[in-house]
């Protein structure tokens, strides 16, 4: 083996990792970046394309009508049983659909907002997954694997190209909606990449990072002195060892210390003008509005120089009613994920940044009833539907497509190993070269499959 | 293939001077007069592009394979392109040759391609009077070549074998030549019984002594590239004959050529057979020549020339590329009949393979390509026969097979060395000797304060009390370190530390992971793994034990219990999904856990295909999946209110019978709800008897009765089919197939297929990979790196071993010693490498020697143990349910079910880090800031991160404080004096005092926080805990 890797190997195996090493670590890029950030907004549960983006009118036309045997052969569902008791009808959208931008994207009644944005997106049709169940489907979605301890796509990015960021970890996760998503951290894990390319949680209530705040009984000043007391005992210690870990141990104490005085600025939203406040629905503290001010502190964050931004929105995972419940989360969600993207825009920032919205799964043009009176959507993974705005796509242009029924992609299929492949093509990377050797095997993001979506590209 | 001699052509131009050196006008045609050659280049095989014509902007190429060569020319200035290329063309049409093109080309520069049977010609001028000449003479593909050699082997027993040459009057191949012998190797490598002479022949020119000599040098470096690529050196052997078996006469030079060359000869055993006559040798015109001449062939009986003649050319040109002993894709080899007849991963069918052949159905072999009705009527034609074939067609096993790992444990010698006055030990002997040899010195004894710390730590992962160094430092017997390490070996901690090193291997979690991610009962196998360590139950009977305790006779409770190891997988239990998909990854974690934890075997490899590197094959690893395929566990939907069985209930009788009793009453009334359901049609909220149900099933699981039970291993009576998982998809079944273990390591002596067999086969002594893998791991721990340093993967792609001596030494050590982990403990903590100081040195700087100890940082767990300990409030209770010290708010903000946090209070607040409840989803922040392992897969090792994050909750996490508060409190009970007070502390958290520059600089902070109306002495224990060397084991 190459020496340089080996000593890079060894290092990655027993120290010295650090976020700041990481920042100072070269970026090992293996072509033309197209961006520097990705803000990944990761609707969990399987937002349903057919009410949002995927319109159908076909299958309108056989609502209620039983789903014909040859559809169904040999596929599997979540909810076998309820799906095997009784064939499933066919379930047309009672939304209304309106096209809107240059390229004749198609938007619900329930997502006005993006809808105005069309122009910036990429929209993919007939994305196909592996796993019919939320927690393995998430962590496919996120780490290439249904099983959880791979490392997550945050974690290979950062491990690839270390972070911008002096004060900020280079992953960062934000969570909004009534509950956390399934797999909880396993989905942002370094897996067996150092833990330091782990995603760090920041909290929407309290410190925004653990243990940011110092004891209730320490001041500022104090906290510096007892910064600078290490520093100093920490460097005799080394004269006595020789142990060039403690000069990282040093740096990293610092470190701390300047993530405890940017942390709170990162968070203050006092100097954000009202009309940008307004925009995204933005209002600190009150959780219905949790989406809307994590979308603009993954602007801030980004602004600061962070990798890659996460937020999970629950609840999307819509089987017995397509109606109030979807709504909700829709308002959630539309008025901030639209104004993230302009935001960016009007600040130079989209160029650099990529914006991917999705979740781990679509739903069935299938009907699935669970209570009398009320209709929802099992889980779907054939053809669902993502969109991606940013640097070095196609804007405006939609890609793949479904078959009439929205059961099946037509066309060159895409699957989420391909969609890994891509968000790592537009950042430098080539997927098949960013591999990590874990017990005797080089791992990657993509496993063994996964091509870039070259038509989506710019 | 006929030989390719073209005469050369008309010779245009007269020979120039000062070519570039070893460059020579092509055969085919010389050059310009007065034009020197810049360079060339030949290769005895490869692809050339010729020019075959131009449209607009675009030339149309046409590549050619076969020898290349490629000259450069340069020109006297005022040398016209046109000129050049126009005499070319002249000579090329006077010489037959048929005109491909002739013109410019796109970037209008002047060519002619011609061609004249399967010699190619392009000539191309480039700006300024330079040009230059491409020459193809086309050959088949390599491929094809090779199997007409084997053919040729197979019917006449000899083949020609051309382009290998030598240089003139020397041994040294010419590069060119390495096409060729690329080919011989792999032929040699695909028909391993051939044991072959290599032979060197010379011409009549010089004297009879030098040119035995040289024939001898020859046909040692033919050799000598051959066992360069791969070819045992055990099959060769070589001798030089000089001119004395002359083929032809010494007269004119091209009998000379004919001379010189180099043989191959087939060998049985180790009679030689002499090589047949060469007297229908084709012309031949290289310097040195190869012929494969192999005697000695099979009886040549009506089937077995069938064999030779008709089918094996087929197999050998269009299967076993992909299905052979070396390569089973999908399981198949079609290289043995008993191979053919097992079948492959589809199954034992000879009819899979000729429809396949046919290309009937769905697989249509060979990919891409379609045998003639001819060949297939070849292969029908012997499958009717019953596929005769030499037995003794292939003898070796899958490459890797020769594997160091692989081979039995030798239990080596002790190394002499010179400065015998530092060893303590064997295992010194060992390490000195290898010091010796690279002239590195062993670094200096470490100190008693550091010796003591860095054991206690590593034996216990607890730092010693200040009583214990004082007494130790105290100590002036001769055997006080001794005394040390029994008194650590003998201490209830031990049993928790090295059972937590086990923990991680066994990927111990509180919660059964996934999306619901429930707590789960499963700590009193923790438990068992700390008391079988405190008691030193020998390794053997800890691996039976946890692998098949329930299948030993008349199992005991704690034996049972001990097969919770299996059960720590992760299990799935949310809506709607296919339950035998989670089974079958759990069995399949089960496989990789053996693996890794045992064996040091990347089996997860083996689980699509076979394994790229190592000699495991996809049926072998469904081989081992199926010891663990019959477990009770739920495999569908209406198993599911009996999530996580099977487990054993350790409860009085009465306690069982209540548990009982709850369980059927919730069985019958979710039974009156789905019948009640199925008749009723209104809305469900309204109907009485429904709401009745629902609020009766409400309180009984509110009031689930208490009984202890914990997840085990439990056979099913009748065991489940298990099969090879085509491409790893546990829904596309292949052949059936029975528990067995890999056909390269020594066989299971039981055979029944239970786990306890597969258990007494990896504790076999006979078994090399177990104890290897095991003495490595407890190695590593006490060093920081592995004797391998890839403790996982002991296959090809692993790391060597830096001391193998020591290794083997060590593994037939801990056999011999019962394989008791105390004794191994004590070996390693009393010899002198381990007790040598850590301190950095230029000599052996990665310490790659052993030269030195090398400081860690302490293990998540240990850093809290260790802040206990400073802080007196630690509670030595070993064992007991999982407990909830505090957590930031906050933490279950992420997960899917909300979880409470109920903050333990009591003893409980402040037990060692090893017992805080883990929850797969959302881990204990302060465990996974330190790199404990998230318990989704076996972990071996350990990362060691540094990172801001650790600082962070060492300075600010509720529990630091705390531990700082009762740390300065310590301190402050010592009197009022600042200089005793940071004495006490120091000696308290690290067992020394302070220097005297650390002192000053402490004590100047004491006084910033008092002049600053600070409490200084929280603050001061604050740092004291957060120094690198309160992290760090010495």
């Amino acid at each position: 083996m190459n020496p340089l890797l080996q000593t890079r190997r060894h290092f990655f195996r027993n120290s010295s990792l650090s976020l700041a090493a990481s920042y100072l670590q070269a970026a090992t890029r293996h072509h033309e970046a197209k961006i520097d950030h990705v803000i990944y907004l990761f609707q969990a549960g399987g937002p349903s394309q057919l009410e949002l983006f995927d319109y159908k009118p076909e299958l309108t036309k056989y609502d209620a009508k039983t789903a014909p045997a040859e559809l169904l052969k040999g596929k599997r569902f979540a909810f076998m049983d309820t799906f095997s008791k009784e064939p499933p009808k066919m379930l047309g959208t009672r939304r209304q659909f309106k096209q809107s931008g240059n390229g004749g994207m198609h938007f619900s009644d329930l997502i006005p907002n993006i809808a105005t944005v069309a122009d910036e997106l990429t929209m993919f049709h007939g994305v196909s997954t592996d796993n019919f169940n939320h927690g393995p489907a998430k962590l496919f979605m996120n780490t290439g694997s249904v099983r959880a301890g791979r490392p997550s796509i945050g974690s290979w990015v950062t491990y690839g190209l270390g972070s911008e960021s002096k004060d900020l970890p280079g992953f960062v996760v934000l969570q909004s909606g009534p509950r956390g998503p399934r797999s909880g951290a396993q989905l942002w894990s370094s897996g067996f990449l150092p833990t330091s390319y782990q995603g760090v949680p920041f909290r929407s209530t309290g410190d925004p990072i653990l243990n940011l705040s110092t004891p209730k009984h320490v001041t500022p000043d104090q906290q510096r002195q007892t910064i600078e007391l290490l520093r100093d005992l920490n460097a005799i210690e080394k004269t006595h060892t020789g142990d060039t870990e403690i000069d990282t141990r040093i740096a990293q104490y610092e470190m701390a210390f300047r993530m405890q005085t940017s942390g709170p600025e990162l968070i203050d939203f006092g100097k954000e003008t009202p009309e940008t406040m307004a925009m995204y629905g933005a209002k600190p503290g009150a959780p219905e509005h949790a989406f809307a001010n994590n979308c603009l502190l993954a602007r801030r964050l980004v602004e600061r120089g962070v990798r890659f931004v996460q937020l999970y929105h629950t609840d999307w995972d819509h089987h017995d009613d397509l109606t109030k419940p979807l709504e909700q989360v829709t308002r959630e969600v539309d008025q901030a994920t639209a104004a993230l993207i302009k935001d960016l825009k009007q600040r130079g920032l989209l160029d650099r940044t990529l914006v991917i919205w999705g979740g781990e799964f679509g739903r069935t043009p299938m009907g699935e009833v669970r209570e009398k009176g009320k209709i929802g959507r099992n889980h779907h993974i054939d053809a669902y539907s993502i969109f991606m705005a940013g640097g070095g796509l196609k804007k405006g242009t939609i890609v793949g497509g479904t078959d009439e029924l929205g059961f099946s992609p037509t066309g060159q299929p895409m699957h989420v190993h391909d969609i890994q492949a891509t968000l790592l093509h537009l950042l430098g990377i080539d997927h098949k070269k960013l591999t990590f050797r874990y017990q005797g095997r080089d791992f990657r993001l993509t496993d063994v499959a996964g091509e870039v979506i070259h038509r989506a590209l710019s | 293939m006929a030989p390719i001699v073209i005469a050369p052509l008309l010779l245009v131009f007269a020979q120039a001077a000062e070519d570039a050196a070893g460059c020579r006008d092509s055969a085919l045609l010389t050059r310009k007069t007065g034009c020197l050659i810049e360079s060339c280049s030949r290769k005895d095989f490869d692809a050339a592009s010729m020019l075959t014509g131009r449209t607009n902007g675009n030339e149309t190429l046409k590549d050619i394979e076969g020898k290349t060569e490629e000259i450069f020319y340069l020109c006297p200035s005022g040398t016209s392109g046109l000129e050049i290329v126009r005499n070319i063309a002249g000579a090329l049409k006077s010489a037959g040759f048929q005109m491909i093109f002739e013109g410019k080309d796109v970037d209008k520069e002047h060519a002619v391609t011609g061609r004249k049977g399967s010699a190619w010609l392009m000539a191309r001028t480039n700006s300024e009077g330079r040009y230059h000449l491409t020459t193809v003479i086309e050959q088949a593909m390599r491929q094809e070549l090779a199997a007409q050699w084997e053919a040729a082997i197979g019917t006449s027993g000899r083949a020609v074998i051309k382009g290998i040459e030598c240089e003139i009057a020397s041994a040294r191949i010419r590069p060119e030549s390495e096409a060729v012998l690329q080919r011989v190797a792999q032929m040699l490598a695909s028909n391993p019984s051939w044991r072959m002479r290599v032979e060197g022949h010379t011409d009549g020119t010089g004297s009879r002594a030098a040119n035995g000599k040289l024939s001898a040098a020859r046909a040692a470096s033919v050799m000598a590239w051959l066992i360069g690529h791969g070819i045992a050196s055990s099959r060769l052997t070589h001798e030089g004959f000089g001119d004395t078996r002359p083929l032809a006469a010494n007269t004119t030079e091209a009998g000379r050529a004919h001379k010189r060359r180099v043989e191959f000869a087939r060998m049985e055993s180790t009679r030689f057979h002499n090589t047949r006559k060469f007297d229908k040798m084709s012309v031949v015109d290289r310097i040195c020549l190869i012929f494969v001449a192999v005697t000695g062939l099979m009886a040549q009986s009506p089937d077995a020339q069938f064999f030779e003649v008709q089918v094996r050319p087929i197999l050998r040109a269009n299967c076993w590329g992909c299905h052979s002993e070396a390569n089973t894709t999908s399981g198949l080899s079609l290289q043995t009949r008993e191979s053919i007849l097992r079948g492959g991963n589809r199954g034992p069918s000879v009819d899979i393979i000729l429809n396949a052949a046919r290309h009937v159905g769905d697989l249509k072999m060979p990919p891409n390509k379609k045998l003639t009705s001819e060949q297939v009527a070849v292969i029908e034609k012997w499958a009717a026969a019953g596929l005769p074939m030499p037995e003794n067609l292939v003898k070796s096993k899958r490459p890797g097979a020769s594997h160091w790992a692989f081979q039995p444990v030798v239990r080596p010698g002790l190394p002499t060395v010179s400065n015998a006055g530092w060893v303590r030990n064997d295992i010194d002997r060992f390490i000195l000797a290898k010091m010796e040899a690279s002239h590195v010195a062993p670094s200096a004894e470490a100190d008693r304060i550091t010796l003591l710390r860095r054991l206690s730590l590593d034996l216990t992962g607890l730092p010693p009390t200040v009583e214990e160094f004082k007494q130790f430092v105290a100590d002036k017997s001769t055997d006080a370190y001794q005394k040390q390490v029994e008194r650590l070996l003998a201490s209830k901690h031990y049993g928790e530390r090295w059972g937590r090193h086990w923990l991680d291997i066994a990927r111990y979690a509180d919660s059964d992971g996934y999306t619901i991610d429930a707590p789960r009962d499963i700590w009193m196998y923790r438990d068992w793994v700390i008391e079988a360590t405190n008691q030193d139950k020998p390794f053997n009977e800890f691996v039976i034990e946890q692998m098949a305790g329930d299948q030993l006779p008349n199992p005991t409770v704690p034996q049972l219990v001990a097969t919770g190891f299996h059960r720590n997988t992760t299990s799935n239990y949310e809506g709607g999904i296919d339950f035998e998909q989670y089974r079958v990854e759990a069995v399949a974690d089960r496989v990789a856990t053996t693996g890794a934890a045992f064996l040091g075997l990347t089996l997860g490899c083996a689980r699509c295909h076979d394994h790229k590197y190592d000699p495991v094959s996809q049926r072998e690893y469904y081989q081992l999946f199926a010891y663990f395929n019959n477990t009770d566990e739920v495999d569908k939907e209406a198993e599911r209110k009996f999530f996580n069985k099977p487990f054993l209930e350790i409860g009085s009788e009465s306690e069982k019978a209540e548990f009982a009793e709850w369980q059927q009453k919730i069985i019958n009334a979710e039974e009156r709800m789905r019948k009640r359901l199925e008749t009723y049609s209104g809305d469900p909220t309204k109907d009485e008897t429904l709401v009745g149900i629902e609020k009766e099933l409400a309180t009984l699981r509110r009031n689930k009765p208490k009984l202890p039970r914990t997840m085990i291993m439990k056979d099913l009576a009748e065991r489940r089919p298990a099969y090879i998982h085509l491409g790893g998809d546990f829904m596309r079944k292949g052949a059936a197939v029975e528990p067995g273990v890999p056909g390269f390591l020594p066989q299971a002596g039981n055979s029944s297929g239970t786990r306890l067999a597969l258990a007494q086969w990896l504790v076999d002594p006979k078994n090399p990979l177990t104890p290897r893998v095991t003495v490595n791991r407890v190695w590593q721990k006490y060093f920081g790196r592995g004797i391998v340093d890839s403790e996982s993967d002991f296959g090809t792609q692993g790391d060597k071993p830096t001391h193998p001596e020591l290794l083997d030494w060590l593994a037939s050590e801990f056999i011999a010693k019962g394989w008791s982990q105390k004794a191994l403990h004590r070996l390693i903590v009393t010899s002198a490498t381990y007790r040598q100081a850590s301190t950095a040195r230029t000599a052996d700087p990665e310490n790659k020697l052993f030269s030195r100890q090398n400081r860690l940082r302490l293990d998540a767990e240990v850093i809290r143990d260790a802040s206990l300990v400073a802080s007196g409030l630690f509670a030595p209770k070993v064992g007991g349910p999982s407990v909830y010290p505090p957590q930031p708010a906050g933490v279950y903000q992420v997960t899917q079910v909300r979880r409470e946090w109920k903050t333990s209070t009591g003893e409980d607040r402040y037990r060692r880090g090893m017992y805080t409840f883990f929850q797969r989803s959302a881990p204990h922040p302060s465990l996974i800031v330190f790199d404990a392992p998230d318990s989704s897969v076996s972990c071996t090792r350990r990362n060691r991160s540094n990172t801001p994050l650790q600082a962070l909750t060492q300075l600010n996490d509720e529990a630091s404080a705390e531990f700082a508060q009762a740390l300065a409190k310590r301190m402050t009970s010592v009197g009022e004096s600042d200089s005793a007070r940071l004495t006490a502390g120091y000696e308290i958290a690290l067992g020394r005092a302070p220097r005297a520059d650390e002192k000053d600089r402490f004590l100047r902070f004491v006084r910033v926080q008092r002049d600053s109306q600070q409490e200084p002495w929280v603050a001061v224990a604050r740092v004291l805990i957060n120094l690198d060397e309160f992290l760090t084991r010495p």
